[in-house]
């Protein structure tokens, strides 16, 4: 039995070690990008697929999430094979059009050029420069036929548009040529306008998007070189040592060393039983989680408020002489209804005593009865006799309501829900002027807004704990979505990139300020022409391959092996480890990766805070810890013993609790 | 213009001008190119002129042989040259076949007598 239950929680804690996770691609968008892995000493690992195919780039898994060293880079190579080919491109009218344009172009040139020369030959012709102007005219010579063969090729004579060309150059000569080119110009142009939307609009394109996400935070986008515009971010040189700690880790150590200490001290004040166990977890918790500690303390309070005789009693009154006086005032009720009024304060204040605990069933009650009070509370405003007839009207459905609202409640309450649905089913069947004023003075009445006073402040506390009870799991982390399955934001900095221009990037993890447990979220949108956007989620896990130290306090169990009063039971201390631990990647294989994977053991040196025989002293030695230090045993050297039986060697077993209360989601989770 | 007088021929024959010379009465094709050119709308250019030779006794036997032979009415003479550097038929060469004017024509066989 003793030997099972060691063997049990191994089990337990290495199913919870963190293992990659895959998908089978599903999308055209799966298929597109092929990821893999670059380690910080250059060496690539497989990722979309279970081999490294870098040339073919098959993806055969989406990773879901795949496990990524904190220090390494990742790998995005695109295949645009991946998905469907283009919608047919109206290439071809596209290439005509150009062509038609650039020789429009070259005919607008040409005459400028033309005109050019014409004038230098008019000016030298006139200026009697008779060489000049002899090779000025020969040159305008040439270029005009030049032209003028160019003009006929595109508008031949004997056609409508030939002809008119023609026509225009005799009212103005070549010039009058210009309007007919600049309107076909015009009018490629806007078809070349068309057509590129078109264009635009028939090529497929990728998005591709990153975040990095936490347990406490919401995602972050992270830079994907060529897919946005977001800066580069800067290069973090981490320690994989773990002794270069940056301002922040050191601020957090210190947090969790003080909190290990506080936590070791209670844990031995209720071990040497100077505290009861209850208030041991009490102050443990002020020191693991303050904010659910504070959580906790208004709850009790709000408890002790709930339950306080006095104000049941206030309540109970209230409803009782209500209910008297409702009883009086309405002469029609049969004795056994006025009876059953009279029996509900009682039932309804052992309600409030039994369901304090079951804050949902109170708040259930007290919220009808909230409705109930606000039409009470608008029918005494409503002075107006049309407007109180609709609200007695409205009773009569409302008294079904209560009845719908309360049959999942316990019996008694639907007995009551039922009285009071005969109750204010006979006041709306009824309806007299007298029943009517009689139901008027009673809402006016004392007792009824004292009692609505009451039924207000407790409303509002019930209220509250509904909210405590809201506020505490959302620290425990209850009911959040894992980081895994939250939808991330979109990247306003992403843009669409066209298949031709689609290239290989990557992510380089040293740029991004992530942290062990991170996920790194990569989101591909595939948009083809014709078809819906597709989009492809793929998660990487962020952690340590490979070797990696850190710092790690823990409260221990320790012992000395000897003390001369020979009190050497276990007591709590707190320790400080340098933990080295070493995780395998997923495709190393034999005997130490076997059995390092499913033990996660880590080998270090420790530091413990001793205090045997009254005598406080330090301990130096060594641990051995398993499962990500939730489980350490070690021994070392008391530095403050002179001799043997002072206690010189230790023996101890402990826990990084704080880790360990943080991975079932009390306090902060970093 | 109307070629009245040889002088006008002669002028033309000896000045840096390129000439076209359009042989017919007025009611003809070459009559009707010379009337499409006269507004002077078309794109001529200074050193460029033209004549419509109604009365062929105005030239020579040489010039009637060598420009218009038996079947041309029209041709054009290099602006330094004076050698024929088109000749041909107004009908077929000078107008379009609705009758109006081929001025790209016009203008391509002037800048050819300009070369020359």
């Amino acid at each position: 039995m003793r030997a099972a239950l060691p063997a049990a929680l191994a089990l337990a804690l290495a199913a919870c070690a963190p293992k990659p996770v895959y998908l089978r691609p599903s999308s055209a968008a799966d298929g597109m990008v092929y990821y893999h892995e670059q380690d910080r000493l250059g060496d690539k690992h497989a990722i979309s697929s279970e081999e490294l195919d870098e040339s073919g780039r098959e993806p055969t898994r989406v990773p879901a999430p795949a496990l990524i060293d904190i220090d390494s880079t990742l790998h995005l190579g695109i295949r645009p094979g991946g998905a469907a080919p283009d919608g047919e491109a109206p290439a071809a009218g596209g290439d005509e059009l150009v062509a038609q344009k650039q020789a429009l172009t070259d005919l607008m040139l040409k005459l400028d050029q033309l005109q050019g020369l014409t004038q230098k030959a008019v000016e030298a012709y006139l200026a009697k420069e008779e060489v000049l102007a002899d090779l000025r005219i020969k040159e305008q010579a040439k270029k005009r036929i030049e032209f003028l063969d160019a003009l006929e090729q595109r508008y031949p004579v004997n056609t409508e548009t030939g002809d008119a060309v023609q026509a225009e150059i005799g009212v103005r000569g070549l010039e009058g040529v210009r309007p007919f080119l600049q309107v076909e110009l015009d009018t490629i142009e806007a078809r070349d306008d068309e057509l590129r939307a078109l264009a635009e609009s028939r090529s497929s394109t990728l998005r591709i998007e990153a975040f990095l996400a936490r347990d406490d935070a919401n995602p972050v986008a992270v830079h994907v070189p060529g897919y946005d515009s977001l800066p580069e971010g800067k290069l973090v040189t981490r320690d994989r040592v773990g002794l270069d700690l940056s301002e922040d880790e050191r601020a957090e150590l210190v947090k969790q060393v003080e909190a290990t200490s506080a936590l070791a001290k209670t844990l031995e004040t209720v071990r040497t039983k100077e505290k009861s166990i209850f208030e041991g977890v009490k102050e443990a918790l002020d020191n693991v989680s303050p904010e659910l500690a504070a959580k906790v303390r208004e709850g009790e309070q709000l408890a002790l408020s709930l339950t306080d005789e006095a104000r049941l009693e206030r309540v109970k009154s209230g409803f009782k002489s209500a209910a008297e006086r409702a009883a009086d005032d309405a002469d029609a009720l049969s004795e056994s209804i006025r009876a059953q009024i009279r029996a509900l304060p009682d039932a309804l204040i052992a309600s409030l005593k039994e369901d304090v605990g079951g804050v949902e069933a109170v708040l259930l009650l007290v919220a009808e009865g909230k409705a109930l009070q606000d039409r009470w509370e608008r029918l005494v405003e409503s002075q107006d006799m049309s407007a109180t007839l609709d609200l007695i009207l409205a009773t009569r459905t409302f008294a079904g309501d209560v009845s719908k609202a309360f049959e999942s409640v316990p019996k008694w309450i639907r007995d009551a829900a039922k009285h009071t649905g005969e109750f204010l089913e006979l006041e709306a069947a009824g309806i007299s002027d007298e029943v009517v004023t009689a139901f008027e003075n009673y809402l006016k009445s004392d007792e009824v807004t004292d009692l609505t006073k009451e039924v207000h402040l407790y409303y509002a506390d019930v209220k509250r704990a509904a909210k405590l009870v809201k506020e505490t799991l959302a620290v425990l982390d209850v009911g959040k979505l894992p980081v895994e399955g939250r939808v991330a934001p979109t990247v306003p900095e992403a843009f669409d990139v066209a298949f031709d221009e689609l290239k290989d990037t990557s992510i380089d993890l040293g740029r991004v300020p992530s942290a062990d447990g991170d996920i790194l979220l990569v989101r591909t949108t595939l948009k083809q022409p014709g078809l819906d956007p597709q989009q492809s989620n793929a998660e990487f896990k962020i952690t340590h391959y490979g070797w990696h130290a850190r710092i790690s306090p823990s409260v221990v169990l320790v012992r000395p092996d000897e003390v001369a009063s020979g009190d050497d039971e276990y007591r709590f201390a707190p320790a400080l480890g340098w933990m080295h631990h070493y995780r395998p990647r997923p495709e190393d294989s034999g005997f130490f990766a076997d059995a390092l994977r499913p033990l996660q053991p880590a080998l270090g040196i420790h530091a413990i805070f001793l205090n045997f025989e009254n005598e406080t002293g330090i301990g130096l030695g060594g641990t051995l810890s398993f499962w990500n230090d939730r489980l350490q045993a070690g021994a070392g050297y008391n530095l403050s013993a002179s001799s043997s039986d002072e206690g010189q060697v230790y023996y101890f077993i402990g826990s990084d609790l704080i880790g360990l209360l943080q991975t079932v989601g009390i306090g902060d989770n970093r | 213009m109307l070629l009245e007088k040889r002088s006008d021929l002669d002028d033309a024959l000896s000045s840096k001008v390129s000439v076209c010379v359009l042989l017919g009465a007025e009611d003809t094709k070459a009559g009707a190119v010379h009337g499409f050119l006269e507004p002077k709308t078309w794109g001529n250019l200074p050193w460029q002129t033209w004549f419509l030779v109604t009365d062929l006794l105005l030239l020579t036997e040489e010039e009637r042989e060598e420009w218009f032979g038996a079947d041309r009415d029209y041709v054009f003479l290099g602006r330094n040259s004076k050698v024929v550097t088109g000749s041909g038929l107004c009908e077929k060469d000078l107008l379009l076949k609705s009758g109006a004017c081929y001025f790209g024509n016009v203008q391509r066989k002037f800048a050819q007598a300009d070369l020359q």
